[in-house]
């Protein structure tokens, strides 16, 4: 039914394990009732259905209208629950960072992020580094991250690392990260947000302060320029076809409306997430966009197997 | 003839000639100008089903799509407007014709009335909801359905992002359906308010008319509040209006307060005449009274109040700051205590009763459980930093599923299997009715249970597809499998619908030996209903009336104190 071609989707398994939802005694505790509460019903049915079966010969059960006393109890009861529940959520939002709306006292954002369709851009402020689809962080270090959004509604979302936060055109909200270990974590956008909506996700890499701090040295200098003769034919390729008024690379191009390929060769995924970011995958993203992200605003090229030869050369020497 | 005051013959048009019926080889096109409240009733739930089977299919093709990862069965842009058409449908062309056909079929046979009170309102919005329906439908061919979600969410509906028809048929199909709501909704209240019998106090109501009461109560407070949002949407369509539009100095989130404002009430519009057909088929197949009565209506009249308080925990991403988040938690913890009592008040019942397994009550036991479930994952979202884990992911679609399927469709099927033999004056196979049960329990849950866990572990809602993540694949497929389940139990359910009316054994007038007054007349009903209604003199008039002895107005020191020893004794015909 659906005119996506297929292709080989290489998936990031070996890399990363499932994302899973950080356990807090909250979580556990609200687990547990609803567990409870569920059993409880469903054992009451099962003990009544057997217990109260009709019998040949039953007779007429006693008419039994009500009891006050019970109902004030079974009301009683779960408000007092949830009352207590709601204390618990009240004392865990005073006392943990919640993200909002509220700019926390005195901090600039770590990181700007910016919603598109369907990839997502990041800025750095404090070092300039503009990135795709991609952020690096201190591993152990709290980073407050400024949500927002160019076109439509998304929303900002590493299930590992902190809650999700939606992002607006013309609106500002702010969202703490932390990753405990470094490693490399699965984020999404966690609101529809148009045709490519599945495929806008995003991949934060947790790294040991020195490593990071390496990282965003790298991040602020261009990629050397390489000598050998394929990518520079690639380089020649990209500025004739003029790629480079979507897509920015330093000291080539600076076009905005698609993500920055400064440092792409760098990067594990194509494309928010795609496909792996291989030569041979990047070919086939190349080939055709639209049969591997059907809608995106990146159109068929129609470039020649050598074009797509030189250009893979070129952007994964992008390092 | 029946026992109804002067005051209120005229109010309600007597049919003379005979109705039209699918049975008889003349006049079936009589139904189309028919303002019979029952032929109405029926022609809502024919509606109601069809559409039910569009959703349906168009939820199946979804889970096909997701079977494994990558799928390419459907295109992102059609997955994209199925997920739309198959939410909007099942709220609006499925959910609020069942609650309109059976609060149409129901509540005057319940109250003792001839018709409703307005017969010609009624059959207007019958054919607005189903002229608003086809009106959704015909956008496939005219150039693709909305594919905006069923909430439309500005900027993304706006003209600049889905410039084709698909939203503009929607918004429209919205206000034609919604005008047809609010007309039924109207036309309950009258009904129920004017057309009692004697002696039908409102404290001998039987349950549904009170949870059709309060629901009708809440689609007039609730949907003028969506038509005048969808207006102002298509406003911004078609005439360039600012109404939702940030590069202009709008407030797109504006549109999801007014949006959610009607959509949270709108889930107990869904929910609550269930409840109500619950409150009715457990007393019958226990043999007992519906336990606590009052409590079971005075809770509902709490989520009554309660529905237009909570609408916030649909936007705990949005950034609405830390106290109007807080309160929306507020609303939403409290209100799972009405709800809660009236689990409690059911299991009451059946307690020390003697149950009878008919198919009937089959599916309210079902619903016991899994609405509980439903409901205990919705306390849950209360716990706003586990609702910013959880929300928008799987977890809320396996939730909602549980609530309106789970619970309001299971309950639907109970009063489908229960009223049947009223409706049609057969009864219904028990064999294909308990094949259908089984079969849909067991596809519910193989569907529904597992996208908990899919959304525990992060997958989100709304993408046509998903990287091949650990576990993703397997538990999809298995959700995909539980799906084909369920739609088999659809074809038994059909199955023995069309079996009950070739073959079914006449009915009676009173088969399950139930306490209502539509039970008191033929089956299926005559004209004008009643030839005479009997006396009324509590809450079950019928079990008055057969089981004299025991009589619920004989009874002393009723724990609750009221319903026996009516001060205002009814008059017999």
């Amino acid at each position: 039914m659906g005119d996506t071609p297929s292709f080989d989707p290489s998936s990031l398994d070996e890399l990363v394990d499932i994302n899973s939802i950080p356990w807090s005694p909250l979580f556990i505790f609200i687990m547990v009732v609803a567990v409870a509460i569920s059993l409880l019903v469903a054992g009451l049915v099962a003990y009544s259905v057997r217990r109260f079966r009709a019998r040949p010969g039953g007779g007429v059960p006693r008419q039994d209208f009500g009891n006050r006393n019970l109902e004030i109890a079974w009301t009683a009861a779960p408000a007092a629950l949830v009352i207590f529940v709601f204390g618990w959520t009240f004392l865990t939002m005073r006392t943990t960072p919640t993200p909002g709306s509220d700019l926390p006292d005195g901090r600039r954002p770590d990181i700007v992020a910016v919603g598109q369709r369907w990839w997502w851009s990041f800025h750095y402020p404090e070092s300039g580094v503009t990135v795709a689809n991609e952020i690096h962080i201190p591993a152990g270090r709290r980073v407050l991250v400024q949500l927002t959004s160019d076109e439509v509604q998304h929303n900002f979302w590493i299930p590992e690392l902190g809650q999700k936060m939606d992002m607006y055109p013309g609106k500002t909200n702010y969202l703490w990260l932390e990753a405990k270990e470094p490693g490399i974590y699965h984020g999404v956008c966690a609101e529809y947000c148009g045709t490519q909506h599945a495929w806008m996700r995003l991949i934060a890499v947790a790294q040991p302060e020195a490593e990071y701090a390496a990282w965003v040295r790298d991040q602020q200098t261009a990629p050397l320029p390489v000598a050998e003769p394929l990518p520079q034919l690639g380089r020649a390729i990209y500025i004739a076809r003029n790629c480079g008024s979507c897509h920015a690379i330093a000291t080539v191009s600076e076009g905005q409306a698609g993500p920055n390929l400064t440092h792409f060769g760098s990067r594990l995924t194509i494309s928010a997430g795609v496909l792996t970011n291989t030569p041979e995958n990047l070919a086939i993203y190349l080939r055709n966009p639209q049969a591997v992200k059907p809608g995106i605003f990146m159109p068929n090229f129609r470039l020649s197997e050598e074009e797509i030869a030189a250009l893979v050369a070129y952007l994964e020497s992008l390092r | 003839m029946t026992a109804k005051t002067a005051r209120d013959v005229p109010l309600v048009p007597e049919p003379t000639v005979a109705l039209p019926s699918l049975r008889s080889t003349e006049g079936r096109l009589l139904w189309l100008s028919s303002v019979d409240h029952k032929q109405i009733g029926i022609m809502y739930i024919l509606a109601a089903l069809v559409f039910f089977l569009i959703g349906g299919i168009e939820a199946l093709l979804m889970r096909v799509q997701l079977a494994t990862p990558n799928g390419t069965f459907l295109s992102p842009q059609l997955y994209n407007q199925l997920f739309t058409m198959h939410g909007t449908t099942m709220v609006f062309l499925v959910g609020m014709p069942l609650v309109a056909g059976l609060g149409n079929y129901l509540v005057p046979l319940m109250i003792g009335a001839n018709d409703v009170a307005f017969p010609r309102l009624n059959a207007l919005s019958l054919w607005t909801l189903v002229f608003g329906g086809l009106l959704l439908h015909f956008s496939f061919i005219a150039g693709g359905a909305p594919a905006a979600g069923w909430f439309a969410y500005p900027p993304l509906s706006q003209r600049t992002f889905l410039s084709d028809s698909g939203v503009d048929y929607w918004g429209i199909a919205l206000l034609i359906t919604g005008i047809g709501s609010v007309g039924g909704a109207i036309n309950l209240i009258v009904t129920i308010v004017t057309l009692r019998a004697p002696g039908m106090t409102y404290r001998r109501m039987p349950p549904f008319v009170w949870l059709t009461l309060l629901t009708s109560f809440i689609i007039l407070f609730a949907l003028p509040t969506l038509n005048a949002t969808v207006a102002m949407l298509l406003l911004d369509r078609q005439l360039g209006a600012h109404f939702f539009t940030p590069y202009a100095g709008a407030n797109p989130i504006l549109y999801q307060h007014y949006f959610w404002s009607f959509g949270h009430p709108e889930v107990y519009i869904l929910v609550l005449p269930f409840f109500g057909i619950i409150s009715e088929v457990i007393p019958v197949f226990s043999r007992k009274p519906l336990y606590g009565y009052a409590f079971v209506v005075g809770s509902s009249i709490a989520i009554f109040f309660y529905s237009f308080a909570v609408w916030g925990h649909h936007m705990w991403a949005v950034g609405m700051g830390f106290w109007l988040d807080l309160f929306f938690a507020i609303g939403t913890f409290l209100i799972a205590v009405p709800t809660g009592v009236k689990i409690f008040n059911w299991l009451a019942t059946l307690w020390g009763g003697q149950i009878r397994f008919a198919t009937p009550m089959l599916f309210a036991l079902a619903f016991l459980v899994q609405f509980t479930i439903g409901g205990v994952t919705g306390v849950q979202f209360a716990v706003i930093p586990f609702d910013r884990q959880v929300t928008d992911t799987y977890y809320v679609v396996a939730h909602l599923h549980y609530v309106l399927y789970g619970g309001s469709i299971f309950a639907f099927f109970a009063g489908f299997y229960y009223w049947f033999p009223k409706v049609t004056g057969r009864m219904f196979s028990e064999r294909l009715g308990k094949l259908t049960f089984w079969l849909m329990v067991i596809g519910f849950n193989l569907t529904f249970f597992i996208q908990h866990v899919l959304g525990w572990v992060g997958m989100p809602r709304r993408v046509y597809t998903y990287l091949d993540l650990p576990g993703l694949a397997v538990m999809n497929l298995i959700s995909t499998l539980g799906s084909f389940v369920l739609a088999l139990s659809i074809l038994t359910f059909l199955v023995s619908i069309v079996h009950a009316l070739l073959r079914g054994a006449p009915a009676g007038d009173n088969p399950w030996d139930a306490y209502t007054l539509e039970w008191a007349t033929s089956s299926p009903p005559a004209l004008h209903n009643f030839a005479q209604v009997p006396p009324i003199r509590g809450r079950r008039p019928l079990w008055d009336l057969n089981h004299p002895e025991l009589a619920d107005y004989r009874r002393a020191g009723d724990a609750v104190g009221e319903g026996t020893g009516s001060r205002k004794e009814a008059r017999t015909p």
